[in-house]
């Protein structure tokens, strides 16, 4: 018997919900039921896309209406809160695009509902699925370079370039800056790669905003290794957002960007001999299948996600972004947050 | 065959002008003349030279700057900001190719709005000698995947209108070729990645651009300079592809010996002992 199709609904339909709403069109034809959109001037333009389905204004409208087996929330961080716990409250699924919301506290008390409610719960951290990094964090974790001894890790963008209004640079709506907003994608994958620091000693610095526009972390780990995240999103030569990680270890180096993974060994190690080598994109991102709306920002990693997390739901399995997994994420920005002043903080 | 250069955008080449004209040297030497560009409307400060001197295709509408401006102003400021930026000699003009959009525009339609941008942008830069007007891939591909079939005729009519070639660049082919051929509709002009690694070339089996050769743009050929571009050319001629763009990064890259002492450096630079 066929399986029966899941409903899904996306909340918030700005660039994000659009893009979501575009994997889902591709993805899994039909199976987005529903669209909340709090400013119905933007309905008709939504409809004129060929979105036919229905559009509320609020969350409550959709749920008495629809029984919905997921949803997509890609609304500001500060309305994350009160939005995931009327979704899990319902036992419905949830996709909260990153940050999960403005606090650890706030993570917190949403991990812990959705473990008491069994739902699917994810955090779009949709870097996970890129296929550069995730092939650093395999080459890593197979000890290609041997023990990692110091890494650098750096995010740097053209976004904020003069003074800037909207809740996304007012601390009370998104939580802070550089660090809470496009960082975290950052911190995933140094958390993924080398676990939760000792301890640690920031310094930020507003230049534009009334949150961090510049943030500049030293990191030290149990095993001895020493690392740095400095993030800016006021870089005007980066029209694209742009993370590297840079990594020196015992037997050699590996450096991961935007477009490859490369690698100096000092002797073989694996499959690689020693000397220099490159693995492109191009050769891990195999794929004849998958969508791909905006490929300068890899916007790919986007419809893996979403296809994983709709492969969850249906199996009733937690990804790896889950609420539960991703809370260090979350833990690592408030032990940021609170060493601002660049005192070390364990 | 023939090559189409790119011109980068300003902050790309900023502090490398130098190379820059090298790159210009060397597609001269392969006797490419016209140059691929994302014209940055409203930013001013674009360094002419490079644009007089050359047949132009020019990608329209730049979707990533409109989406930073509407995040910054909303959907009207962006647009207004856009109007603000053209000399008042171009408003009659602009005023005439949106007549007919009108209705569209005050129902919030997506395709009118698109080309709303289209023709702001174009204003800004039909002084030059633009022969192309390539729509934007998010444009394309969104369209495609929410199945918005008016933006392609549209498009297309505009294009003639204004006496340029359009083309549609994708990066789905597999699913514009399935969509085309539900709506019924032949596009004029086509571009989408072709390579040997398959990057970016998405459910489209290498047959499926065969009936277009003619018609179509060769994107990423060199797979991120994995391929070397010679190889890459060769491999599109034997398909029957005649056009590809030769991308700014197949051009001295740097090595991945160089890159990883850069690395290096600059570790050593912020993490201090």
């Amino acid at each position: 018997m066929a399986e029966k199709p899941l409903s899904v609904a996306i909340v918030g339909m700005g660039k994000m919900g659009l893009s979501h709403a575009a994997m889902l069109s591709v993805l899994a034809p039909g199976s987005l039921t529903a669209l909340v959109e709090a400013q119905n001037a933007g309905h008709p333009t939504l409809r004129s896309l060929g979105l036919r389905m229905p559009i509320y204004d609020d969350a409550e409208s959709l749920l008495a209406a629809h029984a919905v087996d997921a949803a997509i929330i890609c609304t500001p961080t500060f309305t994350h809160t009160g939005l995931t716990k009327t979704f899990l409250e319902r036992g419905v699924s949830v996709l909260v695009e990153k940050p999960l919301t403005e606090s650890f506290a706030k993570s917190s008390e949403l991990a812990e509902l959705a473990m008491k409610k069994g739902a699917i719960a994810a955090v779009g951290y949709s870097i996970d699925y890129d296929p550069v990094f995730r092939k650093a964090r395999e080459l890593l974790r197979a000890g290609v370079i041997g023990r990692p001894l110091k890494y650098g890790a750096w995010l740097e963008h053209a976004e904020v370039l003069g003074p800037k209004r909207g809740w996304l640079f007012q601390k009370a709506k998104s939580g802070g800056g550089v660090v809470i907003n496009p960082a975290p994608h950052l911190l995933y994958l140094m958390l993924d790669a080398f676990g939760f620091p000792k301890r640690l000693c920031a310094n930020l610095r507003s230049v534009w905003t009334e949150v961090e526009d510049e943030a500049s972390v030293e990191l030290e780990y149990e095993s001895g290794l020493k690392g740095l995240f400095k993030a800016s999103w006021s870089v005007p030569e980066k029209p694209a957002l742009e993370l590297s990680l840079f990594v020196e270890g015992e037997h050699g180096t590996l450096a991961a960007s935007d477009d490859d993974v490369l690698l100096e060994l000092n002797r073989p190690s694996g499959n690689f001999s020693t000397g220099t080598h490159r693995l492109h994109r191009g050769e891990l991102e195999k794929e004849a299948d998958g969508f791909e709306l905006a490929p300068a920002a890899h916007a790919a990693n986007y419809f893996r996600q979403d296809k994983e997390f709709l492969d969850c739901v249906r199996a009733k399995a937690q990804p790896r972004n889950s609420f539960a997994n991703t809370l260090q994420v979350d833990r690592l920005i408030d032990a940021i947050y609170r060493s601002k002043d660049g005192a070390w903080t364990s | 065959m023939d090559l189409l250069g790119e011109l980068p955008s300003e902050a790309r080449r900023r502090g490398r002008t130098a190379e820059f004209e090298r790159y210009l040297a060397w597609l001269d030497g392969m006797g490419v003349n016209t140059l691929l560009w994302v014209p940055e409307p409203a930013k001013g400060g674009e360094p002419r030279p490079w644009l007089e001197s050359r047949p132009l295709a020019a990608i329209l509408p730049n979707l990533p700057l409109y989406a930073r401006d509407v995040m910054d102003r909303g959907p009207a400021g962006a647009v207004l900001k856009r109007l603000l930026a053209l000399s008042p000699f171009k408003f009659p003009s602009l005023a005439g190719a949106s007549l007919g959009w009108t209705p569209g525009l005050l129902s919030r339609s997506f395709a009118q709005g698109i080309m709303l941008l289209v023709e702001l942008e174009y204003q800004g830069i039909s002084r030059l000698d633009v022969r192309e007007a390539v729509l934007h891939s998010s444009a394309v591909d969104m369209a495609l995947a929410f199945g918005a079939k008016e933006l392609f005729p549209l498009f297309e009519r505009w294009a003639e209108r204004r006496g340029l070639k359009p083309v549609f660049l994708t990066y789905n082919l597999g699913l514009l070729t399935s969509s085309v051929d539900r709506w019924g509709f032949d596009p004029r002009g086509l571009a989408f990645p072709v390579n040997e690694k398959r990057y970016h070339v998405r459910a489209a089996s290498d047959g499926t651009w065969l009936r277009w050769s003619g018609r179509s743009t060769a994107w990423e050929v060199d797979a991120g300079g994995t391929v070397p571009l010679e190889q890459a050319l060769e491999s599109l001629r034997e398909q029957g592809l005649g056009r590809a763009l030769v991308p700014y990064g197949s051009f001295e890259p740097a090595s991945t010996k160089e890159r990883l002492t850069a690395f290096k450096d600059r570790l050593a630079r912020d993490l201090k002992p």
